[in-house]
């Protein structure tokens, strides 16, 4: 059935693309062809006058219904043939000639095995759950459960979304019940459950890039819906509600971004290499501190505040070339989602926010993969199945050739000879058991290495390791087991020009986690979900190691740092109706520290609330507090490779924190969606640094601490067409980020005990990311990004000490560097429709910085000067080439 | 002279990630740079009051106080008045008889704060049983001390009162600290790289922090050596005449100002600093065409005060990145009595101190050489041959004097060549005839 069903759909996708692309072979040809009114057998006949083609319609007496369509000539067909599909018939190329028909598309031939299945064209029957089924076609009234014993009140329809051709779960569906309102998301994984009452029900399912289907169900009991979803053939024009839309109404959650894989490789990026972490900062709320650098800062909050999870494990270091790259190829992510204020109660371990990245289980169906070739790397990514349906597998790995171009700067500079290098590589495994089960083993690790001066080479390296077991136990409950190891090292090899002795300096921070939790649809109203966990901690703070016999630098080792965090929490969703619904959860987060012991406990609350007056508009306002038993000390700006780790002890104190949140969301006509949020955040027990601390294998590191207290707030506009072939959004924010040393016992505190900025802290920010579709294979791209510079300090005079000129400087970070603003513009060519060419080649052209403005990247100072560091001062045009097969 | 300061080095080494990155990015595309100059837009003039001055048990202590000057200033980085190419040694090869005359080059400790504002002080130390040594006011403000009797065992501070406003201020108390060992004080030539680097070892003694003093003095000649005068017209010489003599010094003396280098040799084995490389001259430098000598003065000092003037290092040259630390003023040991939150910079330590000299002579490693930059700048103020009698008096009054005489290949006399009188007299390459007292050569 489901080769008979490909067979027909790569037809139809035949026809529609020799029907594309006449008309760019004729593109002089700009008459409109309209028609208004008229039915359907009238504008078949137009259709074969337009295009000259054989194109006939079958059964279309039984259609009452008009069509208008005003196209260019070029495009007229292609629109009616989508206006008839849209209006329930099937087109189907025979022989040369397009054939329209009601209901189920034209077969020239009947597909092996036709006779032998019971359940025709449309669905299959399981064997393992008689209420199972698996929906390809829309066309078609399907049952669920007995009829002849129909349960009576709600009952749960439970499934997995698929991508029909490959396979692969697909995440950010929404499943909404047109009749009763009552709507499901799918989450990382593709499953949803649904309550809706029995009867006659239609089921949407959409979100992009997929087609959207609506379907017929008739429902008499509990049972399960898996549906596979096709790729939108056209998006020229938007024809549902949009994903986001329902997120936006029907939850009461708020400030979480899902970040779709498609939209980032169509975001323009320095070098053309699409990242990631480049599109969150694209993001409202998310800001970083400059150009090319490490790390992100959600909502004011510092870079170690944010939980970075890739499949559940924690990634503490997410860069490679000090902030130029991401450390994540964007050819395995499934999904990502970044929590910036309705952080679920499973999650944890950092205050302000959870950036939760999936990679894709792999194609069930058949071996398929990816090749890029970029400036600065090159990836590629395969995946497959090793037994059809049950066991999937992905690899991924990607590598830079940068060198080449540190070998282009000249002998003078202090870089000449200097080397960046790295690699990354991820594996996963994921085997189906039975029906209703999966386990998922996965593996990523990355190496970077960096030099200058070739006297002093820099390390770090990323390992993550995990599994996971997932389950449908039934309609009404699911189960999810995780646990692994996670592991950030950092060294440095530094010779007699450091300290007068060659050694090796390491540090390194691991973790061991488990986790478990449950969810439970006690009934139409309310879903409960509990769980429980544990991470045990190991840092190691700094380890000093002579190398060479000559060496006269005595071996150190810092004693490690150990704790175990353990973890309760429980949270429920009650949809009181379809106006009103709350989610709220508690999370008991304890942590014991080891030598010398100390016991810390906190619960944290989840609170949101929505209401919606209107089916369009919605208020929502929710309350988070959070803690943080891990901070991250440094110095610098941005994240660096020799950035501390340490626990909370009995001298250093966890960070604790809440943010209040307010937020309005409107959605305009079927696609548009307006969305005003504002917040409040305060932090509690940060950490920064004395001026003059020493931070690296300092035995008495709190002795250079000082603790803070962090205030952030802000105001986040967003607009977001998501689907049409205008999308995108535009955001603006403004927000301010501030703290406040605590410290009583320090008698000089940081500018006086005032409220100082932190270093990014960036009141005014603007984005835009939009795309837009010319054609089905040509788009173009346009990002925009204004912010308000970052906060720096300066010195404001001189003096003469100890036989040289030294700077003495403002209070902190009182001062700001240039407004920052770029522009960058693209031009995205997709693959051909040709569906039996092995290979599909897609490329984007594009400029990056296209005004050439001068953006300051840092600025620093040198005797009596001060100047201005510019990475990318100039428009840089790149290429990319992506090899998909 | 080349600075081989790993400290700078140490936090530029990170920075330098955020340099490379953008010159990475920027030479990948044939572009030639991206770092401008930036200009701040100050809201006000802050100044800020800087004590510097250490009390040195058994030797001169003389504490200056003065304000900072704005950044950017143009007089504010370079505070001396005297020649400005012998004091960068990097460039005192080349060749430039037109700077200034030496007029301070004796060792004036004074003459560092040259341009700074510098503040009238009156005060005292104060010994933890209450005595007190009171400090004479001296050339440009400096406050001396006579420390000679100071008792190692007891703690001390030191209380000053600025007399143009009254502010009192006072440094926190301070224990004397102890003396390292200076083990060797040496140098050796750089083959490779046609250099020549000084090295210090020191053992520490009862502190694993040691601050180390380097002052260099070198005897220099000048840039020309004269070996003829001349007499001004006369009516029996109408053209005036060149006899045999030579009027100017035949060496001059230039002390450097010190510079302070702070270590902690905690993480080193047997708390010894081993053959630590200090500075290195290339060949072309003339501050090596004589006789160097490096004073060596070493003391210990306290963690607080290593970390003091570590940050001073830190966040001196260099800064600004976004992997560098982000930089602060660092208060020291000294405070205003009356307004604590009023940032003061400077720390005052105090301790015993050793001292060594090492004469490095040219004689001895002969890998001075002179630069072609430098010959072709000199034999611009040369004559181009030998000037005519009739010429003698108008060269003269334009500031030539005969050098050398010239000779035919037959063996005639064919005249003198003259040359710029700057370059006769040793005084414009840097220093004073004077030779310092405690010279030993």
């Amino acid at each position: 059935m489901r080769h008979h069903a490909l067979e027909a759909s790569k037809t139809i996708l035949a026809a529609l693309a020799i029907i594309f692309l006449l008309p760019f072979t004729s593109s002089a040809q700009n008459d409109t062809v309209s028609v208004k009114n008229v039915s359907a057998e009238t504008l078949v006949r137009v259709m074969r006058e337009v295009s000259g083609n054989s194109i006939h319609i079958a059964n279309a007496s039984k259609d009452e219904g008009f069509y208008s369509i005003s196209q260019p000539k070029e495009l007229f067909v292609e629109e009616a043939l989508k206006v008839l599909r849209e209006s329930g018939y099937s087109i189907s190329e025979i022989e040369g000639m397009i054939l329209i028909s009601r209901g189920k598309g034209i077969q020239s031939s009947l597909p092996g095995g036709w006779f032998l299945q019971e359940g025709g064209l449309l669905s299959s029957t399981t064997d393992e759950d008689q209420n199972a089924l698996e929906v390809t076609y829309q066309n078609k009234v399907y049952e669920i459960g007995d009829p002849a014993r129909p349960k009576s009140g709600p009952v749960i329809i439970s499934g997995v979304v698929r991508d029909a051709s490959s396979g692969e779960p697909i995440p950010g569906i929404s499943v909404v019940d047109a009749e009763s309102g009552r709507y499901a998301m799918t989450d990382s994984y593709g499953s949803y459950k649904i309550t809706i009452p029995t009867g006659r029900r239609t089921i949407s399912y959409s979100g992009y890039p997929m087609d959207d289907i609506n379907l017929e169900v008739l429902v008499y009991d509990n049972g399960a819906l898996d549906i596979r979803m096709k790729e939108k053939v056209s998006t020229l024009k938007a024809a549902a509600i949009s994903a986001e839309s329902v997120s936006f109404h029907r939850s009461a959650s708020m400030g979480i971004e899902r970040i779709q894989l498609d939209r980032i490789k169509k975001i323009p990026a320095a070098f053309g290499e699409s990242d990631l972490i480049k599109a969150v900062l694209s993001l409202p709320g998310v800001q970083s501190v400059g150009e090319a650098s490490s790390g992100f800062n959600v909502r004011g909050g510092s870079v170690d505040q944010n939980l970075i999870l890739l499949n559940d494990g924690t990634i503490f270091n997410p860069n490679h070339i000090f902030g130029v790259l991401s450390a994540f190829n964007s050819d395995i992510i499934s999904d990502a989602e970044l929590y910036k204020s309705s952080i679920p109660a499973n999650l944890g371990g950092r205050i302000s926010s959870v950036l939760d990245i999936h990679t894709k289980e792999g194609n069930n169906q058949k071996v398929t993969g990816s090749l890029g070739i970029g400036l600065l790397t090159s990836r590629f990514e395969l995946e497959g199945p090793i037994k059809k349906d049950r066991t999937t597998f992905v690899l991924g790995g990607r590598t830079t050739y940068s060198n080449w171009i540190l070998g282009l700067i000249p002998k003078e500079s202090h870089y000449h000879g200097g080397k960046t290098r790295f690699q990354d590589a991820n594996v996963s495994l994921t085997q189906k058991i039975g029906n209703n089960s999966s386990v998922q083993i996965y593996g990523y690790a990355s190496g970077d290495n960096f030099s200058f001066d070739s006297d002093t080479v820099f390390h770090y390296r990323n390992l993550n390791l995990g599994m996971k077991f997932r389950s449908s136990l039934s309609p009404k409950s699911s189960m999810e087991v995780s646990a692994g190891y996670d592991s950030y090292r950092t060294s440095l090899d530094g010779d007699m020009k450091w300290v007068w002795g060659t050694f090796k300096y390491s540090n390194g921070i691991s973790q061991e986690y488990l986790r478990a939790s449950m969810k439970h649809i006690l009934s139409d109203k309310h879903t409960l979900s509990y769980g429980a966990g544990s991470v045990i901690y190991d840092i190691a703070p700094g380890k000093r190691v002579h190398v060479g016999e000559e060496s006269r630098v005595i071996d150190l080792t810092l004693k490690h740092q150990k704790a175990l965090e353990p973890y309760l929490f429980i949270s429920d969703v009650w949809n009181a109706n379809d106006k009103i619904s709350l989610e709220g959860g508690i999370r008991l987060n304890t942590f014991l520290a080891t030598d010398p012991s100390k016991f810390y406990i906190m619960p944290e609350v989840r609170l949101s609330g929505k209401y919606s007056p209107a089916a369009n508009f919605s208020l929502k306002a929710g309350i988070n507090s959070m803690r943080q038993n891990i901070h991250m000390i440094t110095n610098s700006s941005t994240v660096s490779p020799m950035d501390v780790w340490t626990l909370a002890s009995d001298r250093i104190k966890p960070q604790d924190g809440f943010q209040v949140a307010g937020g309005a969301y409107w959605s305009v006509g079927a696609n548009i969606d307006l969305s005003l949020e504002t917040y409040y955040k305060r932090a509690y027990n940060s950490v920064d640094y004395i001026p003059g601390a020493i931070l690296v294998m300092n035995e008495n590191l709190p002795d250079d601490l000082v603790t803070t207290t962090a205030k952030a707030y802000g105001v986040e506009l967003m607009a977001r067409k998501s689907i049409g072939k205008l999308n995108g959004w535009i955001s603006y924010t403004y927000s301010r980020s501030l703290m406040q040393e605590t410290d009583p016992d320090d008698p000089f505190p940081i500018n006086g005990g005032n409220w100082y900025s932190t270093p990014h802290d960036k009141p005014h920010a603007v984005n835009m990311a939009l795309n837009y579709k010319l054609t089905h294979r040509y788009s173009v791209s346009a990002n925009l990004d204004y912010a308000t510079g970052r906060p720096i300090t300066v010195p404001i005079g001189t003096f003469y000490y100890g036989g040289s000129t030294r700077l003495a400087y403002s209070d902190r970070n009182t001062y700001r560097i240039p407004d920052y603003f770029r522009l960058d513009l693209a031009i995205n060519v997709e693959p051909g429709h040709y569906l039996k060419q092995f290979t599909h080649m897609s490329f984007t052209l594009g400029v990056y910085n296209v005004t050439g403005r001068k953006n300051a990247y840092s600025v620093y100072f040198n005797g009596s000067s001060a100047y201005m560091i510019s990475v990318f001062a100039v428009p840089i045009p790149y290429i990319n080439l992506n090899l998909i097969f | 002279m080349e600075t081989n300061n790993t400290d700078s080095r140490r936090k530029g080494l990170i920075g330098n990630a955020s340099r490379a990155a953008c010159a990475v990015l920027s030479c990948a595309l044939l572009f030639s740079g991206c770092t401008y100059p930036f200009d701040i837009d100050y809201e006000d003039d802050t100044r800020i009051i800087v004590f510097s001055g250490d009390i040195v048990v058994g030797g001169e202590t003389v504490i200056y106080g003065y304000l900072t000057k704005g950044f950017g200033n143009p007089e504010g980085g370079q505070t001396k008045p005297y020649n400005p190419i012998l004091i960068d040694g990097s460039s005192s090869s080349y060749f430039d008889p037109s700077s200034s005359q030496g007029s301070s080059s004796s060792h004036d400790p004074s003459s560092a704060y040259y341009g700074y504002d510098t503040i009238p002080l009156e005060g005292y130390l104060e010994s933890e049983d209450g005595s007190r040594i009171e400090g004479n006011l001296e050339k440009n403000n400096g406050l001396n001390f006579d420390t000679s009797g100071l008792d190692i065992n007891k703690k001390y501070r030191v209380c000053l009162k600025n007399t143009s406003n009254g502010s009192e201020y006072r440094s926190s108390w301070s224990e004397v600290m102890g003396a390292p060992v200076i083990d060797s004080l040496s140098y050796y030539i750089d083959h490779d790289n046609h250099r020549l680097v000084t090295r210090v070892s020191v053992t520490a003694q009862d502190t694993p922090y040691i601050s180390l003093t380097s002052s260099y003095s070198w005897r220099v000649s000048p840039w020309a050596k004269a070996y003829f005068d001349y007499q001004l017209p006369t009516e029996t010489d109408p053209f005036g005449i060149v006899i045999l003599g030579n009027n100017y010094p035949e060496n001059c003396y230039t002390i450097n100002d010190d510079h302070v280098k702070t270590f902690a040799t905690v993480t080193m084995k047997e708390g010894k600093l081993v053959n630590y490389d200090l500075d290195s001259f290339d060949r072309y430098d003339r501050t090596i065409s004589g006789t160097l000598r490096l004073r060596m003065k070493a003391r210990q000092i306290s963690k607080e005060s290593y970390l003091y003037w570590q940050n001073l290092e830190k966040t001196s040259s260099m800064t600004g990145d976004l992997f560098t630390p982000t930089p602060s003023s660092m208060r020291g040991n000294i405070s205003n009595i009356d307004d604590k939150a009023e940032m003061v910079l400077g720390y005052i330590g105090i301790s015993r101190e050793t001292s060594k000299d090492l004469y490095i002579r040219n004689a001895d490693h002969m890998l001075y050489r002179e630069s072609k930059a430098f010959t072709e700048q000199f034999y611009k103020h040369v004559s181009e041959g030998t000037v005519p009698q009739n010429e003698w008096f108008p060269f003269y009054k334009e500031g030539m004097r005969p050098w050398v005489d010239v000779y035919s290949d037959m063996g005639f006399f064919l005249g003198y060549r003259w040359i710029d009188k700057r370059c006769l007299d040793c005084t414009f390459a840097g220093g004073i005839p004077d030779k310092p007292e405690d010279w030993i050569e």
